[in-house]
C-alpha cells in the first residue's frame, strides 16, 4: 500500500514537471534569448525574470495550492513574457529574431498551453482508488484506422502555415502572417478533429442527399471562388 | 456515396490546409489580394468539411 502511495506520488511528480517543461523550454527560446540582447531595457529583464519566477512558484505551488499554481503557470507567467516582449520595442523585430529557435519556442508555448488546458488536479482524490467495480462500459462504437490517420494529417497539414509564416519577411506583414498561420492551423486541426470523430460512422448519418444538402451553401461559395480565381488567371 | 463523401471532406481539409498556407505565402510576396482571396477560399473548404459531416439532429 505504501508502495502504491508512493508510486502515486512519484507519478504525479513527474507529471507536475512536464507541465512546466514546455513553458521553460519556449522562455528560454524567446524571451530569455531577446532580453539578452545589448540595449535591453531593465525593465524588460526584471518582467523575464518575474516570468521565470511565476512559473518556479507554479511548479511549488502546484501540490498545496493547485489554484494559485494555475494562476501562475498560465496568467503570471504569460503577463510577465508579454511584458518583456513588449517593453524590447525595436529589438524585436522580425528581422533580428532567429526563425528557427522562434518556430521552436512557439511550439514550446503550444505545449504550454496544452499542458495547463486540463482541469486542476486534486491531489488527495488522486490517491484514493477510485474505480467502479463492474463490467467496463462498452463505447457506443470503435474509432476506425481511418480516423486516426486523417487527425494526423490534419495536424501536419495544419502547421504547415505555422512554418511558412516564419519566412515572410516584410515587417510589416509578418505579424499579420504569424496571426493568420495560428489562426489558420487551429482551424484546420479543429475540422480534422471533427472530421475524425465523424468519419466512418455510416448508420448514424442522414441519406448522401442530405448530407451534400447541408453542404450547399459553403459548396457553392467554394465553386463561385474558384470560378473567380480561373477567370483571373485566364485575363492575366 | 456516404463514403465518397468521408473522402470528400477529408480531402477539403487538405485543400484548406494547403489554400492557407499559400495564402500566407502569398502575403510574404507582397500579393496581398491573392493572399485575401486564398484565405477566402479555405474558409470555404473547412466549412463545407465539416457541414458534410454533421450529424442530423438527435444524432449522437
Amino acid at each position: 500500500m505504501t508502495e502504491a502511495i508512493h508510486e502515486q506520488r512519484r507519478r504525479l511528480f513527474l507529471a507536475e514537471v512536464s507541465r512546466v517543461v514546455p513553458g521553460l523550454y519556449g522562455w528560454l527560446a524567446t524571451v530569455l534569448a531577446p532580453v539578452l540582447q545589448r540595449g535591453a531595457s531593465v525593465f524588460s529583464r526584471g518582467c523575464a525574470l518575474l516570468a521565470l519566477g511565476a512559473l518556479a512558484g507554479s511548479f511549488v505551488l502546484s501540490s498545496s495550492r493547485p489554484r494559485g499554481a494555475r494562476f501562475l503557470g498560465v496568467y503570471g507567467f504569460i503577463a510577465c513574457c508579454f511584458g518583456a516582449w513588449a517593453s524590447l520595442g525595436p529589438l524585436l523585430r522580425s528581422d533580428q529574431l532567429d526563425a528557427v529557435r522562434g518556430a521552436l519556442g512557439a511550439v514550446g508555448f503550444l505545449l504550454h498551453a496544452l499542458a495547463w488546458g486540463a482541469a486542476p488536479r486534486d491531489p488527495d482524490a488522486d490517491l484514493l482508488d477510485n474505480l467502479v467495480a463492474g463490467v467496463p462500459l462498452q463505447p457506443r462504437h470503435k474509432p476506425v484506422r481511418f480516423a486516426s490517420g486523417v487527425l494526423g494529417l490534419g495536424i501536419a497539414a495544419g502547421l504547415v502555415p505555422v512554418a511558412l509564416a516564419f519566412a515572410v519577411e516584410r515587417p510589416s506583414a509578418s505579424l499579420l502572417a504569424q496571426t493568420l498561420a495560428l489562426g489558420s492551423a487551429l482551424l484546420v486541426i479543429g475540422a480534422s478533429t471533427d472530421v475524425a470523430l465523424r468519419v466512418g460512422k455510416p448508420h448514424t448519418f442522414s441519406a448522401w442527399r442530405v448530407r451534400a444538402g447541408r453542404a450547399l451553401w459553403p459548396l457553392a461559395g467554394l465553386t463561385v471562388a474558384v470560378g473567380i480565381g480561373l477567370i483571373w488567371l485566364a485575363l492575366r | 456515396m456516404a463514403r465518397a463523401l468521408d473522402l470528400i471532406s477529408c480531402f477539403l481539409v487538405l485543400a484548406a490546409a494547403w489554400a492557407f498556407a499559400r495564402g500566407v505565402q502569398a502575403l510574404g510576396e507582397r500579393k496581398d489580394l491573392v493572399a485575401v482571396y486564398l484565405l477566402v477560399v479555405g474558409a470555404l473548404c473547412l466549412k463545407a468539411a465539416t457541414d458534410l459531416l454533421r450529424p442530423k439532429a438527435g444524432d449522437a
